[in-house]
């Protein structure tokens, strides 16, 4: 039996029914009731719900086999586990943003607001630009508004939400989507049957 | 005193149990330094898991580190007599620990054969690795890989130099999307990328593998790869062993065949090890060396609930 972690919200819904449609789950994952867990004897799968950014940590420490996650959490976090498929779902961009007249004259250390702290320092490094990293916990747009930033590192998804506060897209860092991971060790006992699995994902997501 | 034996706990005795095998193909325990100087390891960082090391200054005023690794230590003082030198110790290092937030004092056994290293050699090291995890009485696999596949492959379709280090990133997690947009940002061709991902993203159990693996070989380097990969597990019972070209060794120190350990029920490795002649190299010692760790605390930790 190999165990699931799949993240709560849309992004479950979504991939649970990739899952059904594989042949691998039935019902609505959404009324489980008071189970916490839910098996699928047949597929030889077991599915729980867990915070998006606690699936790579399920993952890693064999708590659980295989997961869905962002790749901004993947690379955020760089847990150590096999990242095997993209669901092409759940699409959006990691961005540099910043008041539309926004420019970096580098003539002092840029400050930058954002949740992840990795993928900004990350980027900064490749450019050889300093940076002053400033780790916020939510609504990131607010920090160039404010004053407390000169830009934002974030998800970008329609851009609606910094359109309405006069900030634009200055740099794309990477594309986003949800991936499959796998623990590293079960990868070694079960590689035949996880990549089966992935082989019948592929074919729904196609 | 008859049954001394009984008061060892399971650990100590799949301990003792290890001892036993590496004394039987004539390797001795040898005793590293508790401390190096720090510049020691920083002339080698690459080699660590980890950049982040316990420094401290001793009472003369240097700055020293407390060890994160063995291998180091045993090469730089056992590396140049000119024979053949079979060791293996019990140590604790000092290494960040899982949770990243803290340092950890990791227990670890392990064993180097350093010298004049031939082909016997390395087909014994690698028997001991698979005896070791078959020791612990549980489901195992090792998985083994060569650098000289992944190495002779980027050499073969021409990929410049400075994408080899994502594309490596990508090949250790077995990630195909990241491997085919680093491959195209590299300028690869389609044709080039799909037998890119095709080969370097090959893996599974050793009997199904290893002619597809020779099958894929480009060059000569590749070829010499594979070859090794078979005569090094020649005589091993091959259900339990993987060919895995994921496992990642930084070419600065790794020469030859690397390899990894794993316990079902566990969530990460339990050994690892390889061919490391360049490390000798680099610190300008003669000869060859292989050798592997035991990660006893991974081992013996909790358990998953299945």
């Amino acid at each position: 039996m190999l165990s699931i972690a799949l993240p709560k919200g849309r992004l479950g819904d979504d991939v649970y029914d990739i899952m059904k449609n594989a042949g691998f789950a039935e019902g609505d994952i959404n009324n489980m009731g008071r189970k916490l867990v839910i098996e699928n004897k047949e597929a030889g799968l077991r599915y729980f719900l867990v915070k998006p950014s606690d699936v790579a940590i399920y993952v890693e420490h064999g708590a659980a086999d295989l997961g869905i996650v962002g790749k901004d959490i993947l690379e955020e976090d760089r847990a150590d586990v096999y990242e095997l498929l993209d669901l092409g779902i759940g699409k959006c961009r990691m961005c540099v943003a910043g008041p539309k007249d926004f420019v970096d004259d580098g003539s002092r250390t840029l400050r930058v607001a954002t949740k992840f702290v990795n993928i900004a320092e990350q980027y900064y490094e490749s450019l050889g630009r300093e940076v002053d990293i400033i780790k916020l916990g939510g609504s990131i747009e607010l920090a160039p508004l404010l004053g407390l930033s000169d830009v934002i590192v974030d998800i970008v998804e329609t851009g609606k939400t910094l359109k309405e506060n006069n900030l634009d897209v200055l740099a794309e860092i990477m594309p986003i989507s949800a991936r499959l991971i796998a623990n590293k060790v079960t990868y070694q006992f079960q590689s035949s049957n996880i990549d089966r699995i992935c082989e019948k994902m592929t074919e729904v997501i196609k | 005193m008859e049954n001394l034996l009984d008061i060892l706990s399971p650990q100590e005795r799949t301990v003792l149990s290890f001892r036993a095998l590496f004394e039987s193909k004539g390797y001795r325990r040898i005793k590293a330094n508790r401390f190096e100087e720090y510049r020691f390891y920083l002339e080698n960082i690459n080699f660590l898991r980890s950049e982040q090391l316990i420094t401290f200054s001793d009472l003369d005023g240097r700055l020293r580190a407390l060890k994160p690794d063995v291998t180091l230590s045993i090469v730089k003082h056992y590396g140049s007599n000119g024979g053949l030198n079979k060791l293996y110790y019990i140590e604790n290092v000092y290494r960040p620990g899982p949770t990243g937030r803290s340092f950890a004092e990791i227990s670890q056994m392990g064993l180097e054969c350093i010298g004049k290293v031939g082909k016997a050699e390395v087909s014994e090291v690698l028997y001991l690795s698979y005896e070791s995890l078959k020791l612990t009485g549980k489901p195992f696999r090792l998985s083994v890989s060569h650098v000289g596949f992944i190495a002779g492959l980027m050499k073969s379709l021409k990929v410049p130099t400075q994408y080899r280090g994502a594309l490596y990133e990508s090949i250790a997690s077995k990630n195909p999307l990241g491997l085919r947009m680093t491959a195209e940002a590299a300028g690869l061709s389609g044709e080039n990328i799909d037998f890119l991902q095709k080969a370097a993203l090959l893996s599974g159990g050793a009997d199904k593998v290893i002619d597809t693996a020779f099958k894929y070989c480009k060059n000569s380097e590749m070829h010499r790869a594979v070859g090794q990969i078979k005569d090094a597990i020649d005589g091993l019972d091959s259900s339990n062993i993987l060919i895995d070209f994921s496992i990642r060794g930084d070419e600065d120190y790794y020469s030859g065949l690397m390899f990894c350990g794993y316990i079902k029920g566990r969530s990460r490795v339990v050994l690892s090890g390889g061919q490391y002649d360049n490390m000798l190299k680099k610190m300008n010692k003669e000869g060859r060396a292989i050798g592997f760790a035991l990660y006893l605390s991974e081992l013996f930790g909790g358990e998953r609930h299945a």
